[in-house]
């Protein structure tokens, strides 16, 4: 029995292996987390986690209208993110989070322009978690988090002597500054849980010998309720909207074509199947999309994590 | 603090690293004779071939460009760039071998996909 937990983690790296798992990119860097965590560790006590993370586009949108475009054919990334999240005191946790892309490519439409494929680490994400107000006969609590992303990761990758477009490039090559709050509230003794929140993303200026660039910030708005099916099962539903601003190149030109907003549906299935053990799948589709002038959408992306919380350091 | 430094070792061993073979030094025995574009001025998502020639002996090609994507390698390739990268871009080749490298740059604008103008 006590092995299951490595099956489920076998399985899930080979899950890993299928080439029919495909997904895309639109910006450098680790992609934006899915899914609430309202978790808090305790004093001293550490949770470790695996996530998976895939999506694909392949359709282009002019505004929120399709357009015929013959280029890209589809684009995306498989994208896995080791995390471990420490309890410094009942009230702070510390959470490092360090990814890695598998892959993120390219496809073409046309057959003699080759699939351009990059791999290699990620940023590096150092972020701090906190309750901003908790108050349990009541069932609300609201966590906040703020951190800050490292680009330690690949950047400026070249592949058979050609440097890749930036899009491609597995670090997003600049700080990033984050932060979120999350309120939960729970119904019906718990068994219920709605769920909000929002937050914000801003980048720093990539300033490489060959890139200029600056993503434009990005907020977050989400809303969702969970509900547990089983003791060991609870499913969710969540539709969570990220509205981007335009970037910027060098000279402070404003990229026309960059940012928008979408608004995505994601529903989550999370198994408990032993004490401290979780798996979560999720995925997202847009509903609704609103891009600046001319760009390549998303069409979907799932995620799939694996976590073992309340490991404790100190056994005395 | 193990499992701090188990985590942060590939990160040391794995980040930041130089990713292209290209030397650091310039050459005196590499010449650039030519390097041209079939159209300096594309629509977003055309495409444009740019080539350049070069004198020397064992000669490699490094490709680069600050918006869009290049396509191929070697002496030729094609540049083609999305809506995302409207405006003046600078693609760069060095040219290199053993003995150091030259490098040369060339400038394409890219219009946007629905402006009709011509190449």
């Amino acid at each position: 029995m006590k092995k299951l937990p490595l099956l489920f983690i076998l399985g899930f790296v080979m899950f890993l292996q299928q080439e029919t798992l495909i997904a895309q990119c639109c910006a450098a860097g680790n992609p934006l987390n899915l899914t609430p965590d309202m978790e808090q560790n305790g004093k001293q006590q550490l949770q470790l986690s695996v996530l998976f993370r895939s999506s694909l586009s392949d359709t282009y949108y002019n505004g929120n209208e399709v357009i015929d475009i013959d280029y890209v054919s589809n684009s995306g990334f498989q994208y896995i993110e080791l995390a471990v999240a420490y309890g410094l005191t009942d009230k702070l946790s510390l959470v490092l989070e360090s990814g890695y892309f598998l892959s993120k490519y390219e496809r073409y439409v046309n057959p003699d322009f080759e699939r351009k494929n990059a791999t290699g680490l990620a940023d590096l994400n150092l972020a701090a978690r906190f309750p901003l107000w908790n108050k349990p006969s009541a069932l609300f609590k609201i966590n906040a988090t703020a951190g800050i992303k490292l680009p330690v990761g690949a950047f400026d990758v070249v592949v058979d002597q050609v440097k890749l477009p930036i899009q491609l490039q597995p670090s997003s090559g600049a700080f990033r500054y984050h932060a979120a709050v999350l309120a939960a509230k729970g119904l019906k003794r718990g068994k219920w849980n709605a769920f909000g929140g929002g937050g914000v993303e801003i980048s720093q200026r990539i300033k490489s010998k060959n890139f200029d660039y600056t993503y434009g910030t990005v907020y977050t708005l989400q809303l969702g309720a969970a509900v547990e099916i089983h003791p060991k099962i609870s499913v969710s539903l969540q539709s969570r909207a990220e509205i981007r601003e335009k970037s910027q190149r060098e000279d402070n030109q404003i990229v026309e074509a960059s940012g928008g907003a979408i608004v995505m549906l994601v529903p989550q299935i999370s198994l408990t199947p032993f004490n401290s053990w979780n798996f979560q799948l999720a995925f997202s589709a847009p509903l609704y999309r609103n891009y600046n002038s001319i760009q390549l959408g998303n069409k979907y992306s799932f995620s799939c994590l694996v976590s073992r919380k309340n490991i404790r350091l100190n056994r005395s | 603090m193990k499992i701090l430094i188990a985590f942060c070792l590939p990160l040391l061993l794995f980040s930041c690293g130089k990713n292209d073979d290209v030397p650091d030094k310039p050459s005196d025995q590499i010449v650039i004779l030519s390097f041209e574009a079939s159209h300096r001025n594309i629509k977003a998502w055309d495409t444009t071939t740019i080539t350049v020639v070069a004198e020397g002996q064992n000669l490699e090609y490094f490709w680069e460009a600050n918006h869009g994507d290049i396509k191929g390698q070697g002496v030729t390739v094609k540049y083609a760039a999305g809506n995302c990268c409207i405006g003046l871009n600078t693609i760069t080749c060095k040219v290199f071998n053993e003995t150091g490298f030259v490098e040369d740059t060339i400038q394409i604008r890219v219009r946007h996909y629905l402006d009709g103008g011509q190449q």
